[in-house]
């Protein structure tokens, strides 16, 4: 219920810098999700916010109020840890009274709430067991119910679902959302999986080694990626990524083996490139055993059926490219195929500075 | 028992096992049976014999405040005395020892501060020092301090001394729990010092048993300590009672022992140890799971 914003925000431990420069706004009763490979930083911004860790630099608010020295138990926030940290002497019910005891509640009151809680999640016949007598997805609702119970101004939630099985992943993560909606929290999620980030965000941020690379909602990162990292990291399979030179004057992109040409609104905006690399979804390309038109022959180097549709990976000698296709698709190893490419859904970025032009 | 049973079954070395196993319970035990016999035995001797009857009344006799005389020694000896010393000075030192390993195992297992490792490896050192080493400066500062024939100040030499191997155990658990625990705690909350009486403490409970456990033991057990800060007999504990009944009888050398009581009292001291053996014996078993049990 709250906006935050990150300003300036650098943290070192030691000499190693964990983040650089960090500027972030999250709005109110957003669900932002902070995205990228370990060691990014992420878990770093979620502790600083939660006041855990103290930024080197940079200043972190809440709404217009400087938080950089207002200690953890004053800030309002609530968190779940990747271990969820459930107290193991306590039963579940004094697990999500926890806060409120704290916060010297009235009996009746802690006892209406929890009921309360407790049955959203369904977890209001386990009120009386203790946390190792839970299974994974029930410590996780059990942990959650704690975070949620006080009505936090800010959620923040690390990891919450790296230690469940797949299914109830999926099955958690629309729940955590739909959570998050109801009860009108800011939220801050962080996590390493893209399709996790992408299905609950309403916006994300993506961090490499401690730099913000871009924030926007999934659908922005997803077709319009600022930069390679962020092309290469959102969506699955992950973007085809193609080295090759841009020749002004015939203007056509020379992958080595094969050209293809420039549309000519896309022409004036490559001036002065030449090393340039193209992004391109495997969804984006089409693939037949005839000659298309603007097609070229490729080689199939591996196939991998994923039961709707198949994976298919060709090759020519120094560039190797994967597209999705139709299950019903039949090739052989080895075997000359025809690939058009969808050059209005095709990204451009330069080689040098990694960031998108077209 | 159906496991000794099968294991006789086997053709194996099971005769030598058994022969090895005796031997050793025989070295172990002898002493042990020889004395439980004495303090039972209506006219106790000083060598192993067989009890022409069974009595309690040394038992009553060291319990019950009753003077014990030994023939001729030169005055009565209140033995009920020694084993309320002894109690006074284990507690006194479970209760130091308890206080201080918390405090100081927990910031040496939380806080970040300049020169801890160098703090650490003196305490470390410190532990490994024998007291008797540090006797003078020691008896000297008791001295001046007023704690010779004090229970209180045996304590606190007998604490020191034990201290530092305790604030090592106790930092071994703290550093097993996962500090997610104690962070939660603050979000939820909580400041630093409800966090570790709330959450920390309940979690570490094997570790404070151990802790108490072994400073009692080093309580009760201590005899040097005594022997040089302790003049008076009536103050004397049991260690140091049994001891000089033994060397003469008090206020007078003597030779003439009274063994019944003597032994009573001997086999009275031992029960405190394995009743807190039996008592704590889940707790200490529970180390080994503490690992597993968090998450």
């Amino acid at each position: 219920m709250v906006e935050i914003t990150l300003e300036n925000l650098t943290k070192y431990f030691g000499s190693v810098k964990a983040l650089d420069n960090l500027n972030l706004k999250i709005h109110d009763k957003e669900l932002m999700v902070l995205l990228g490979p370990s060691g990014c930083g992420k878990t770093t911004t979620l502790r600083i916010i939660a006041g855990l860790e103290k930024a080197t630099s940079g200043h972190l608010y809440f709404g217009n109020k400087l938080m950089d020295k207002v200690p953890v138990r004053e800030r309002n926030v609530s968190m779940v840890f990747q271990s969820y940290a459930l107290f193991p002497h306590m039963k579940v019910f004094d697990n999500i009274a926890f806060p409120l005891v704290i916060a010297k509640y009235p009996k009746d009151e802690i006892k209406k709430r929890v009921k309360e809680i407790a049955e959203i999640l369904r977890i209001d016949d386990l009120l009386d067991r203790k946390p190792h007598q839970l299974s994974g997805g029930q410590q996780q609702r059990v942990a959650l119910g704690r975070a949620l119970i006080r009505k936090p101004t800010v959620l923040l939630l690390d990891e919450p679902l790296a230690n469940l099985d797949a299914k109830l992943r999926v099955e958690m993560r629309s729940e955590i959302k739909r959570l998050q909606r109801s009860f009108e929290s800011t939220a801050i999620y962080v996590t390493h999986d893209q399709v996790e980030a992408m299905s609950i965000a309403d916006r994300i941020a993506v961090l490499k080694d401690g730099q913000l690379q871009q924030v926007g909602t999934p659908d922005e990162l997803y077709h319009h990626p600022d930069n390679i990292f962020v092309a290469g990291f959102i969506g699955t399979p992950s973007m085809n990524l193609l080295d090759c030179s841009f020749d002004e004057e015939k203007g056509v992109l020379d992958f080595g083996s094969f050209t293809l040409d420039v549309p000519e609104n896309i022409k004036p905006l490559l001036k002065g490139y030449s090393e340039v690399i193209v992004g391109i979804r495997a969804r984006d390309l089409q693939v037949s055993k005839e000659k298309m038109p603007d097609s070229i022959p490729l080689e199939v180097y591996t196939i991998e059926p994923l039961g709707e549709e198949t994976i298919i990976i060709l090759s020519s000698e120094n560039v190797r490219i994967r597209v999705v296709t139709h299950v019903e698709f039949k090739a052989d190893i080895g075997e000359k195929v025809w690939v058009s490419f969808d050059l209005d859904r095709m990204h451009i970025f330069d080689k040098k500075t990694e960031k998108a032009i077209v | 028992m159906s496991g000794i049973l099968k294991k006789i079954g086997e053709p194996s070395y099971t005769l030598l096992e058994y022969v090895v196993l005796i031997t050793l319970m025989t070295y172990v035990l002898t002493p042990l049976l020889w004395l439980l016999e004495t303090s039972v035995n209506t006219d106790p001797v000083p060598y192993l014999s067989i009890p022409k009857g069974i009595t309690i009344d040394h038992f009553i006799a060291v319990l019950t405040n009753r003077p014990i005389t030994g023939g001729y020694a030169a005055h009565p000896v209140y033995m009920t005395r020694w084993i309320v010393n002894s109690l006074i000075i284990s507690g006194t030192t479970v209760i130091i020892v308890v206080i201080l390993a918390v405090l100081a195992s927990y910031s040496l297992s939380r806080l970040r501060f300049r020169g801890k490792n160098l703090l650490m490896t003196l305490i470390l050192l410190s532990g490994f020092m024998p007291r008797m080493a540090m006797i003078l400066p020691l008896f000297q500062l008791c001295r001046t301090l007023g704690l010779v024939d004090n229970l209180i100040g045996v304590a606190i030499v007998v604490a020191s001394g034990t201290l530092p191997t305790q604030i090592w155990i106790l930092k071994g658990f703290f550093d097993q729990l996962p500090r997610d625990l104690e962070e939660q705690a603050w979000i939820c909350g909580c400041d630093r010092v409800s966090a570790v009486f709330r959450i920390i403490l309940p979690n570490v409970g094997p570790g404070l048993a151990v802790v108490a456990f072994m400073s009692f033991l080093s309580g009760w057990g201590a005899f040097t300590i005594p022997l040089i800060l302790i003049r008076r007999e009536y103050l004397f504990p049991i260690s140091l009672g049994i001891a000089s009944v033994f060397i003469h009888n008090p206020g007078e050398i003597g030779l003439v022992v009274d063994y019944g009581p003597t032994c009573a009292l001997a086999v009275l001291y031992a029960i405190p140890s394995i009743a807190l053996y039996i008592l704590l014996r889940e707790r200490l078993m529970e180390i080994r799971l503490a690992r597993l049990e968090v998450r």
